[in-house]
C-alpha cells in the first residue's frame, strides 16, 4: 500500500495522542466526579478519554488508507484540539503547557491529514 | 504503465459483461454534499476560536485575569480577519479533495481529459489508448484504469496501476452510436471501497469522450491503410505497364527494326524479296498497334466510362458466363 508520508506522521502522532491522552486521563477517570482543586473537570475527563478511544479506531482507518478514517481522524483532532484549548487560559501553569501542546499537536494532525498527496493512492 | 498485452478472451464480448459490484463503503451523494461544508465550518470555527483563545493567553489572560484587553482582541480580530480567507479556500480545497475523490469540480476534469484527447487526436489507436488510460488515471487519481479495445488485429487490454485488494471494479462500456468500441475499466481507489457517485458520472461522461476519440482514431486508422493500398495499387499498376511494354512491345519493335535492315539490303537486288518482306512487316505493325490498343484498353477500359463499374462487371461477367467449369 503506498502510503503518503504525511498520512504515516500524522497516524503516528494520533497514536502517541490517543496514548498520552489515555495516560494522563485514566488516572483522573478513577478519581470519579468529584471536584479536585488542579485537576481538569470530569466532563472534559471524559470528553477526552473518549477522543483518546476513539482516536485508536480512527487511526486504524487512516492508516489503511480508509476515507472514512481519515475524516474521522480530523475530526478527533479538531475535537482534541477543542478539549485542550480551555487549559490554556484556565488551566493551572502546568496543565496550560500540556494544554497548549494539545493544541500543536491536534494542529499539527489536522495539517498533515489535509496535505496535497503528490501521487495517486494506490494499493 | 503496462504496454498493450494480448486480450486473453477470445472475443471482446465476454469482457463486457459486467462483473460483481463490491460493497458500496462510500456515503450517497446528497451527504456528501452536507459533510464538506460541515467539517470545512467546523474547522473554521475551531480556528477562529484558537487562535482568539492563543492571542488573548499570550497578552496575559488567565483564569486570575478573565477580561481581556480591548486592544488583544482588536489584535485578535485582525489576525483572524486577514488569515479567514486564506484558511477558507486552503479547507475548501483540501476537504473537497478528500470528501470528493479529488474532483470537485468535474468540469475542469473533463477538460483536462479533453485536452489530453486533442492532443492525441492524430496518433493512431495503438498510440493513443495508453495516454487515455494514463490521463484518466491521473486526472481522478485512480490506482488502476483499463481500456479493452480492438487495435487492429483482436481486442487488447491496455492497463494502468493495479487495482488495489476487494476493491471495486467497474466497467463502462465504450461506444460510438450504439456500436460497441471497448469497454473503460476503473478501480476504487483504497481496499474494500467503492467507487462514489460522483466517480461514476464523470467516468461515464469520459467514456462518451474516450468512445468518440478511440472511433476517430479507429477511422483514422483505417484512412491510413487505405491510403497505403492505394500507393501499393498504383504501384503495382505501373510494374504491370513496365511488363507488359519491356515483354510484348519492346521486341516486337526490335524485330520491326530488324526487318526494316533486311528490307532495306535487299530493296535493288532482290526485290521480290523485299516485297515479301514488307508484306511481313505490315502484319507485324499491325500485330504492334493491337498490342498497344490491348495496353490503352487494360489502363483504362471503356466500358468503365460508359457503364461505371457496376456495368462493366456485369459485360464482363457476360462475356465470361458461356465459360462453364464442371469437376
Amino acid at each position: 500500500m503506498n502510503r503518503p508520508q504525511s498520512y504515516t506522521i500524522a497516524v503516528v502522532l494520533l497514536v502517541l495522542f490517543c496514548l498520552l491522552s489515555l495516560l494522563f486521563e485514566l488516572p483522573n477517570l478513577a478519581r470519579g466526579a468529584a471536584p479536585v482543586e488542579g485537576a481538569p473537570p470530569f466532563v472534559l475527563v471524559v470528553i477526552n478519554f473518549t477522543l483518546a478511544i476513539l482516536g485508536f479506531v480512527t487511526a486504524y482507518g487512516a492508516w489503511r488508507m480508509q476515507k472514512w478514517g481519515v475524516v474521522l481522524a480530523i475530526v478527533v483532532a479538531a475535537l482534541g484540539l477543542l478539549a485542550s484549548l480551555p487549559a490554556i487560559i484556565f488551566a493551572s501553569p502546568s496543565l496550560r503547557l500540556l494544554g497548549g501542546l494539545g493544541v500543536v499537536w491536534s494542529a499539527a494532525i489536522i495539517v498533515l491529514f489535509l496535505r496535497p498527496v503528490p501521487h495517486p493512492v494506490s494499493a | 504503465m503496462t504496454p498493450a498485452a494480448p486480450d486473453p478472451g477470445p472475443t471482446l464480448a465476454p469482457q463486457l459483461a459486467p462483473r460483481p459490484r463490491a460493497r458500496r463503503a462510500t456515503p450517497p451523494p446528497w451527504s456528501e454534499g452536507l459533510f464538506s461544508p460541515a467539517l470545512r465550518y467546523g474547522l473554521l470555527a475551531i480556528y477562529v476560536g484558537t487562535v482568539y483563545v492563543i492571542v488573548v493567553a499570550l497578552g496575559g489572560v488567565s483564569r486570575e485575569r478573565l477580561t481581556p484587553p480591548w486592544w488583544l482582541t482588536l489584535i485578535a480580530l485582525l489576525i483572524i480577519a486577514a488569515t479567514f480567507l486564506p484558511m477558507h479556500t486552503w479547507l475548501r480545497v483540501r476537504i473537497d479533495r478528500l470528501i470528493y475523490d479529488w474532483h470537485a469540480n468535474p468540469y475542469a476534469v473533463l477538460s483536462e481529459v479533453r485536452q489530453h484527447l486533442d492532443h492525441e487526436r492524430d496518433q493512431a489507436v495503438r498510440a493513443i489508448v495508453p495516454t487515455i488510460v494514463a490521463t484518466i488515471a491521473a486526472t481522478l487519481r485512480l490506482p488502476y484504469v483499463a481500456i479493452e479495445t480492438d487495435l487492429g488485429d483482436g481486442a487488447h487490454t491496455t492497463t494502468h496501476g493495479t487495482p488495489p485488494p476487494r476493491a471495486e471494479l467497474l466497467t463502462i462500456p465504450l461506444d460510438y452510436h450504439g456500436a460497441a468500441i471497448g469497454a473503460l475499466r476503473a478501480a476504487a481507489r483504497r481496499p474494500g471501497e467503492s467507487l462514489s457517485a460522483n466517480d461514476l458520472r464523470l467516468l461515464r461522461d469520459l467514456a462518451g469522450q474516450v468512445g468518440i476519440t478511440l472511433h476517430a482514431a479507429r477511422l483514422s486508422d483505417a484512412l491510413q491503410v487505405s491510403r497505403e493500398q492505394l500507393v501499393t495499387a498504383r504501384e503495382e499498376e505501373r510494374r504491370r505497364i513496365r511488363r507488359d511494354l519491356h515483354d510484348s512491345l519492346g521486341p516486337t519493335l526490335a524485330s520491326l527494326r530488324l526487318q526494316l535492315g533486311a528490307v532495306r539490303r535487299a530493296l535493288r537486288a532482290q526485290p521480290e524479296t523485299a516485297e515479301a518482306l514488307i508484306d511481313g512487316l505490315r502484319d507485324d505493325v499491325r500485330a504492334a498497334t493491337a498490342e498497344i490498343r490491348r495496353l490503352v484498353y487494360d489502363l483504362r477500359p471503356p466500358l468503365l466510362d460508359d457503364h461505371g463499374l457496376d456495368g462493366a462487371l456485369r459485360s464482363l461477367a457476360a462475356v465470361a458466363a458461356p465459360t462453364t467449369l464442371t469437376l
